[in-house]
């Protein structure tokens, strides 16, 4: 299966993946999402969203 | 390797916190080069390792697992461990400067029976440092306070440090993606402590107490 490309919508560059650091409630953590090399805009994929961004959100809000 | 999901993320320390706890203690104990401390509950003894090449102190261990021990003794050849009952320690009366139990003072069995034996070891203010789980419930903290002092114990030091629990939890779950996924790898057949149950139960807490022994007319 081929590799999925996500590309900038500002600049048009492939985005590559980069450890990125969420501060959420006074706890960080560090997550590799897709950023744009040229721009810096991060693309948060939907997979980070309702895996483990949103376990760790659950875990902190004690939900 | 026992433990090994949680390893993964804790290493040989097997705990929240790592060795930060431990030094919060330390320092606030005033214990040092000399110091005569049992790990009560070591593991593969990193705690022990750490507070007699950091601190200088002459720190030993017991545990009830031969696996851990085994491990430790593999890694640090010499390291004093031994397997040992917190029910029962060999240590003589008033002997000991403090005693530490790093999340394994809840998995004992009588513990108001290990309080008498730590009691019965420790010199007149000596430390009893503990940090463990425990619900957060209202009080929880002041009750255990109350429970050492039944034991000639004077809590000098209590805090919440849940967020100790939560970074461990945070890095539980960037590794296996889901904390449900670590246990159903890692605790969920294994009975030996509650460390990974905690993640799945509402208000789970950590705490550090540190107590000293008080003098009691006619006792040690």
């Amino acid at each position: 299966m081929e590799k999925e490309t996500i590309v900038c919508c500002k600049c048009g560059c492939e985005m590559k993946q980069k450890e990125m650091v969420f501060q959420y409630m006074g706890y960080h953590f560090n997550h590799s999402l897709p950023t744009c090399p040229s721009c810096g805009q991060v693309y948060i994929t939907e997979d980070a969203v309702n895996g483990k961004i949103k376990e760790i959100e659950m875990l902190l809000e004690e939900k | 390797m026992k433990c090994e999901a949680l390893r993964a993320v804790t290493g040989n320390v097997i705990r929240p916190g790592g060795f930060r706890l431990t030094e919060r203690a330390v320092r606030f104990c005033g214990l040092g080069r000399g110091s005569r401390v049992l790990d009560v509950g070591c593991g593969t003894g990193a705690t022990v390792g750490f507070l007699r090449d950091t601190w200088k102190i002459e720190a030993r261990g017991i545990d009830l697992s031969d696996e851990f021990l085994a491990e430790g003794r593999a890694r640090c050849a010499g390291l004093p461990i031994k397997k040992g009952k917190a029910q029962k320690l060999e240590e003589e009366d008033a002997s000991l400067d403090g005693i530490l139990c790093e999340c394994s003072f809840s998995h004992f069995e009588n513990r108001e029976r290990v309080l008498e034996e730590f009691y019965r070891v420790l010199k007149t203010d000596g430390w009893l440092i503990l940090t463990d789980m425990y619900s957060r419930t209202e009080g929880a903290l002041e009750g255990f306070a109350d429970a050492l002092a039944s034991k000639g114990f004077q809590t000098e030091l209590r805090e919440d440090h849940t967020e100790e629990l939560k970074k461990l939890g945070i890095e539980l779950i960037l590794r296996y993606g889901s904390m449900e996924a670590f246990w159903k790898l890692g605790c969920s057949q294994c009975t030996s402590c509650v460390l990974g149950g905690c993640f799945q139960r509402k208000k789970a807490g950590y705490y550090l107490i540190t107590a000293r022994k008080q003098k009691r007319g006619g006792s040690v």
